[in-house]
């Protein structure tokens, strides 16, 4: 790969990606309020739902978790408790099992979306969509577990956690890290990237909504008092 | 064998209008008690067909505990325009309540010309109790609503 | 003591003919909307039956409402914010949309537009959801009309607790009811609990419970929450919707227009006082047999000085306390004690309240020895049974139905002596409990009915309104803006591209029915 294509992918692409889904969601939340939701279709059909998305939520956001720790936590800081290589077999099996659940959940409501007459009629392109990529990003990303096993001593996992840390501090040469690494994790990050990208036009914005305020809200119930 | 009106439609009024169907079964219904059901193996809401010599009528099942032993009815005038399938006895499109009734004439009713006191064959005349009628009923099992070999071709 | 105002609703169910004007009317307003074409704000069920959605009443089912723990707390019977949180993915407590019905609509075109044929054409029903053609309908809104329907199945009803059913399966034995449902706008509501974005709130001045369709996001909690199933999940818009209680119209003193066009004239509109401050405390009482006392005992008196300072304090503007004096819906709740709350063993405190249907007596009537207890008829021969009744308005207490009915029978036993044979009789009265200008005033309201009487509905004050959007500080400058909208400007909702998500389903409640593509 060039370096002007590794650059233009991995130094300048990311910064499109979340200044787009930023700048789309507060649009969106703005201007359009009555578009922000969750887009439930557990109404039209409730069957599969209880195996298929708590599997893909839960090992979804775990997954989440796992990659924003394990790109973002400095050096420095996990080496006071285990070595890159102990870090990298952890991740390796975290995101194997994580990974596993999404992935079957996952491929339970991607054939409930496409094969259900009712979810079907009632999809809007982007939720067919943004299924589809998630897919493809979990396959990637499951994939990349073998790729990893090549190198057991954490150097790419060194390398990509490098250029993830240089992309959010805004230090110049990111893409430089991942220059050389192998084409499946290039892969992976890109359509990660993809994903920020089309986020604020698909119903993954409602991530940003998880309701964690009502557990703190006193009592039960919301009385509008009057002006 | 039919009543004249509905609960909420005066004659034939708003009986074939979408919300009035989604408020009742959406398209024809004959009542049936619950023991006649039991007898010829009908659910609620299976297609049924009632003849007689005069013809036919196809329309769904209700089956109820408020109709006597014995007895069928059906309201007015719910038109086989609606969801209507065919019956196997005559090979048309199942008809209405009128397709097993026969209107008959009583001359010393007609005396005097008057329009209301006309009669037309087999669809107004001026005795009330024309409407009631012996019919069999029986269950349809091969439902056919005949709509998808049209002579020519449709024009939508 | 906390005084706050609601406007309340009684239904008189003894006058209900099940015409459903009010569910066209309602629906026409404000669910002739793709995505809700199964929704009914307001339905009329036949009792007895399963309902709509399927046997809703049934809380070992659905768990809506509140469930009363051993501490003596209530807390929703879906379980707390945790418990309810941990099922966000895949809630296991929602209706299907075949719990309601599918919704379907009829090729209406074809009849117009179909080639010739060997038979005349059809207008086949197609899915409102898929588009796709169906054979019949399986279930409706209305589906077990005046007791369409096997009995086995019918009586799946939860009323029939602690009844020996089979009897009233029998033609001889039948009776029926109707039972108009909307939203309770409850006191204690389960859905505003239940709802993990804050969306759902009950409005201080006049009690309406509404939905911030900007600020839901369809978490679908509040539709298992409530009780009497009456939030209805919108599949097209993904929010959750319910009844307004026609805020717009109670605001400005008219009544909903489920009320307006009730031609039986079945329902009363009127302020309520209550205690907001007890309002934990009344639903939390040990015995479910005790909720409907409970909840009578938490509203206040408008004619007593103490309340009338107290919700002077508390910025009830007078001419609410004025209108409570007159409410019809606290002279029947209250005062005659013939409205009783719908399933108060939900313990939400409902304010949609309903006065038990007379019936006919059956017993030995046809002999002509029609058994009184010397004055009126004994009311344990009604055709309904009370304690069916009970089952639905009082948690199973049947003394207080009891009482009400015969309260009704002693009315129009009354009025007889008085217009057909010349000479009221008094001891009718005395019987019950009522005095001359009480039962006089009960004909007045409840028998004539006139418009006035039956709503007594102050006008919303502008000092009372919140910042919302849609109390603007200045009512003028709103003054040629659009009404309703969904967030996106005067649009009403209609069908538009948007980068955000382009409907997938055009309206077909006027009849199109959705064309594949």
């Amino acid at each position: 790969m060039s370096y002007y294509i590794n650059e233009l992918l991995f130094g300048i692409y990311p910064y499109i990606a979340v200044l787009v889904m930023i700048l789309g969601c507060i649009f969106r939340y703005d201007q359009n309020p009555y578009s922000w939701k969750a887009d439930s279709s557990q109404l039209l059909r409730s069957k599969g739902m209880r195996w298929g998305s708590n599997l893909f939520h839960i090992g979804i956001i775990l997954l989440f978790f796992g990659h924003l720790v394990g790109l973002l936590t400095p050096e420095a800081v996990y080496h006071l408790v285990m070595s890159a290589a102990v870090k990298q077999k952890l991740a390796m099996i975290a995101g194997g099992v994580f990974g596993a659940m999404c992935f079957i959940g996952l491929t339970m409501l991607l054939w409930r979306r496409i094969s259900d007459p009712r979810i079907r009629a009632t999809s809007k392109f982007a939720d067919i969509l943004i299924l589809v990529i998630l897919y493809l990003q979990l396959i990637l990303g499951l994939a990349t577990i073998p790729a990893s096993a090549q190198h057991p001593d954490g150097s790419s996992m060194i390398a990509l956690a490098n250029w993830a840390q240089h992309i959010v501090t805004f230090r110049g040469g990111a893409a430089e890290f991942v220059m050389e690494e192998a084409f499946i994790f290039k892969a992976h990050i890109f359509l990660g990237l993809t994903i920020f990208l089309i986020f604020p036009f698909t119903r993954l914005v409602h991530m940003f909504s998880a309701p964690v305020k009502y557990i703190l809200r006193p009592g039960y119930q919301i009385v509008r008092k009057r002006g | 064998m039919s009543r004249l009106t509905g609960s909420r439609g005066i004659h034939s009024t708003y009986s074939d209008n979408l919300l009035m169907l989604t408020l009742n079964r959406g398209g024809p219904v004959v009542w049936i008690s619950e023991k006649d059901a039991r007898k010829i193996e009908v659910k609620d809401n299976d297609w049924l067909e009632l003849y007689n010599a005069n013809g036919a009528i196809v329309a769904r099942a209700v089956v109820s505990q408020r109709v006597p032993e014995g007895m069928t009815m059906m309201y007015h005038a719910q038109e086989k325009t609606i969801n209507t399938p065919k019956s196997p006895t005559t090979g048309a499109r199942g008809g209405i309540h009128n397709s097993v009734t026969r209107a008959v004439v009583k001359p010393t009713h007609m005396i005097g010309g008057y329009a209301q006191l006309s009669y037309g064959f087999n669809y107004y005349g001026t005795v009330g109790s024309n409407r009631d009628e012996f019919v069999m009923v029986r269950k349809i099992e091969n439902v056919d609503f005949g709509d998808e070999n049209p002579v020519t071709e449709a024009a939508e | 003591m906390k005084v706050r105002a609601q406007i309340g609703m009684v239904l008189n169910l003894d006058k209900c003919i099940g015409c459903h004007t009010c569910s066209v009317t309602c629906k026409n307003v404000w669910t002739s909307r793709a995505g809700v074409e199964y929704a009914w704000f307001n339905n009329v069920e036949t009792k007895p039956g399963v309902g709509y959605p399927r046997n809703w009443e049934d809380q070992m089912q659905w768990n809506g409402g509140w469930t009363r723990k051993s501490s003596g707390k209530i807390q929703p019977k879906m379980g707390g914010k945790f418990r309810l949180l941990s099922r966000i993915f895949a809630n296991p407590d929602l209706p299907e949309i075949d719990d309601y019905y599918e919704p379907f609509t009829f090729d209406y075109a074809h009849l117009q537009t179909s080639g010739e044929a060997k038979d005349m054409p059809t207008a086949r029903a197609h899915s409102a959801i898929t588009g796709e053609r169906m054979e019949k309908p399986e279930w409706g809104p209305n589906w077990e009309e005046i007791l369409g329907g096997e009995f086995e199945k019918r009586s799946q009803d939860y009323n029939f607790k602690d009844i020996e059913k089979e009897m009233y399966g029998e033609f001889e034995n039948t009776f029926m009811m109707y039972l108009p449902r909307l939203c309770e706008h409850c006191l204690n509501p389960a859905c505003v609990a239940s709802c993990p974005s804050g969306a759902i709130y009950k409005r201080e001045e006049d009690g309406i419970v509404l939905i911030d369709q900007d600020k839901c996001r369809g978490w679908r909690m509040c539709v298992s929450g409530c009780p009497y199933k009456k939030i209805y999940f919108n599949w097209q818009s993904g929010k959750s919707e319910k009844c307004t209680f026609c805020f717009p119209r109670i605001e400005n003193g008219e009544p909903t227009v489920c009320s307006e066009t009730c031609v039986g004239r079945i329902r009363y509109l009127g302020v309520m006082l209550y205690d907001a401050d007890r309002i934990e405390e009344a639903a939390s009482v040990a015995d479910e047999k005790d909720l409907y006392e409970a909840q009578t005992d938490i509203f206040l008196n408008p004619s007593d000085p103490e309340v009338i300072a107290a919700a002077k304090r508390d910025g009830v503007p007078d001419s609410w306390l004025a209108a409570a004096k007159k409410s019809p819906v606290y002279k029947m709740a209250m005062e005659w004690k013939v409205a009783f709350p719908l399933h108060p063993e939900y313990r939400t405190l409902p304010m949609v309240w309903y006065i038990p249907p007379l019936s006919p007596i059956q017993s030995r009537w046809e002999d002509g020895q029609l058994e009184t207890d010397g004055v009126i008829p004994d009311v344990s021969k009604l055709r309904i049974p009370v304690k069916y009744l009970a089952n639905l308005l009082t948690a199973g207490k049947e003394q207080p139905v009891t009482h009400a009915l015969e309260r009704m029978l002693a009315m129009r036993a009354y009025m007889r002596s008085k217009h057909v044979e010349g000479a009221p009789d008094r001891s009718i009265l005395d019987h019950v409990g009522l005095d001359k200008p009480m039962v006089e005033d009960m004909y007045q309201i409840m028998a004539i009915a006139n418009y006035e009487d039956r709503y007594v509905i102050p006008t919303n004050h502008k000092e009372y309104a919140g910042k919302t959007p849609f109390d603007n500080d200045i009512a003028f400058a709103s003054r040629s803006e659009c009404g309703f909208s969904f967030g996106d400007g005067c649009s009403g909702g209609e069908v538009k591209k948007s980068l955000f998500g382009t409907p997938t389903h055009k309206n077909t409640l006027n009849g199109q029915i959705r064309r594949q593509k």
